[in-house]
């Protein structure tokens, strides 16, 4: 056991210390304040001092559970691709199976089967935009009228009202609402309303404008048909698809076309591709906007899509006694 | 041994750390910085000199706490000087040890300047300010050995560094 050192000094000091400490205890607060404030006021700067320390280290602390964060992010993201391009690769497989067994020429028919021909056939007529402006077209055609015969036609047989752009053919060209009207083959919009002489058009942006779709995606092994949903005009010169559920691949440059074809059409009509697909969190359905390939303000005639009887049919009734 | 230079800053950013709200709150439990300033000195300096430091310590723990000056300044002083007499007589050293001292050190200056508080009143109430002395206590002691427990192991771990290097 060592030796304490309880000296007097330590006692004289302790001492001291008691009677500065009962002096100020018994002392005036002016006497306490002039002690207390001056040491008060040099904590200022070493509260700056650890307010900055502190504020760096919390926005460091910050950044790195941020890119910890990124890191995991991009880590699923990657996964979910993987998944993804393993999802296409069996879905390719699938129908290249598919197609295999539904070749028409493995089937053990021994019946020769005779070609038919279809109750109607795919038409087009082409038409001019005369374009939207309606007192422009009011006044060209009120003196186009005047020039010659004009017994049973008013100006309003040929300018139609609302705001749709007007294509110079209509019911007297077989021209009837819902036919599609394409240009460079591509879909530009639909015929709203028929009129005698003209008719208007509803291009694809319009906001009012909905079709059914179905996406369509180029692989090596080919296109394939991936989900179906609506294409819906946005107003701003694109579209957007809706009613893809969440559960359907999507992405980036999937092609837009028309739903399939039925016995009348001779192929599925083609509208855009797909420039943006985003998945919100916890939404059963993807937002996705399509810019088409081309639209109605870049042409001045346009094609319209008809369907009429078939010739040869119609000519096989009459000649049948 | 730490020099007074040193001693002087580490008391000026105890009492920085015990009047900063980041890591002081106002209200419940904290580490009492000051206390682990004054254990240095208990657990480094004689007696007298421990006095004298913790005299000043609780100068500064009176100027910049709401209770009337004096106070901490006698407590802290009387504290540093009983407890290193203690510490010189029986020599201790151990982790325990210190953790102790900081222990009975942080509870008896708080007790003291709780009790001076309570000193006019007819019917003083200390059963919450029991629990908080309790509490402040165990996380200064507590935080006194993490942060000698985490010195001793660095030096440790640098005299073995220096050691491997020379041979």
């Amino acid at each position: 056991m060592r030796q304490a050192s309880a000296t007097p000094a330590a006692f004289a000091v302790l001492a001291l210390a008691w009677l500065i400490g009962g002096g100020l205890w018994v002392a005036p607060s002016e006497i306490s304040d002039a002690i207390r404030w001056p040491v008060r006021d040099a904590m200022q700067p070493g509260q700056v001092g650890l307010a900055v320390v502190v504020d760096a280290a919390e926005s460091r602390w910050t950044e790195w559970r941020r890119d910890d964060q990124d890191g995991e992010l991009r880590s699923v993201e990657k996964e979910r691709d993987e998944w993804r391009d393993r999802f296409l690769a069996l879905q390719a497989a699938q129908a290249a199976e598919a197609g295999e067994g539904s070749d028409p020429q493995r089937l053990p028919l021994e019946i020769a089967a005779s070609p038919s021909e279809p109750l109607t056939v795919p038409d087009v007529v082409h038409a001019a935009v005369l374009g939207v402006e309606r007192d422009l077209l009011r006044k060209r055609t009120s003196r186009l009228l005047s020039r010659g015969t004009t017994d049973g036609i008013a100006v309003d047989d040929i300018v139609l009202a609302g705001p749709l752009p007007l294509l110079d053919q209509g019911s007297d060209s077989q021209v009837a609402p819902d036919m599609p009207v394409l240009a460079g083959g591509c879909v530009v919009g639909r015929i709203k309303l028929s009129g005698r002489w003209t008719s208007t058009v509803e291009p694809v942006t319009d906001p009012e404008f909905r079709s059914y779709i179905r996406l369509v995606r180029p692989t090596a092994r080919g296109p394939l048909f991936g989900a179906e949903g609506l294409l819906v005009g946005n107003g701003d010169g694109t579209c957007g698809l809706e009613l893809i559920a969440a559960t359907e691949p999507v992405s980036v440059g999937d092609y837009v076309y028309g739903r399939m074809p039925d016995a009348a059409s001779m192929a599925p009509l083609c509208y855009g591709r797909v420039v943006a697909a985003e998945l919100p969190e916890g939404a059963a359905h993807w937002v996705v906007t399509v810019a088409p390939f081309t639209l109605l303000d870049e042409h001045r005639s346009v094609q319209i899509l008809r369907e009429l009887p078939n010739p040869v049919r119609m000519a096989s009734h009459f000649e049948t006694p | 041994m730490i020099s007074r230079c040193g001693l002087a800053a580490l008391i000026y950013a105890a009492a920085v750390l015990q009047t900063s709200a980041v890591l002081t709150p106002e209200k419940g439990i904290s580490v009492c910085w000051l206390c682990l300033a004054a254990l240095l000195c208990v657990w480094t300096m004689a007696a007298a000199e421990a006095a004298a430091w913790g005299g000043l310590i609780g100068l500064v723990g009176d100027a910049i706490s709401g209770s009337p000056m004096g106070v901490q300044l006698v407590g802290m002083s009387t504290l540093c000087f009983l407890l290193a007499l203690l510490r010189e007589k029986w020599d201790c050293r151990s982790l325990a040890a210190l953790t102790l001292i900081a222990i009975v050190q942080t509870a008896g200056l708080l007790g003291c300047a709780a009790l001076t508080a309570r000193l006019g009143e007819s019917h003083p109430v200390l059963t919450d300010e029991a629990y908080l002395i309790v509490g402040c206590s165990t996380a200064t002691g507590l935080c006194a050995a993490l942060v000698v427990a985490l010195w001793r192991t660095l030096r440790t771990g640098f005299v073995s560094l220096v050691f491997a290097q020379r041979t």
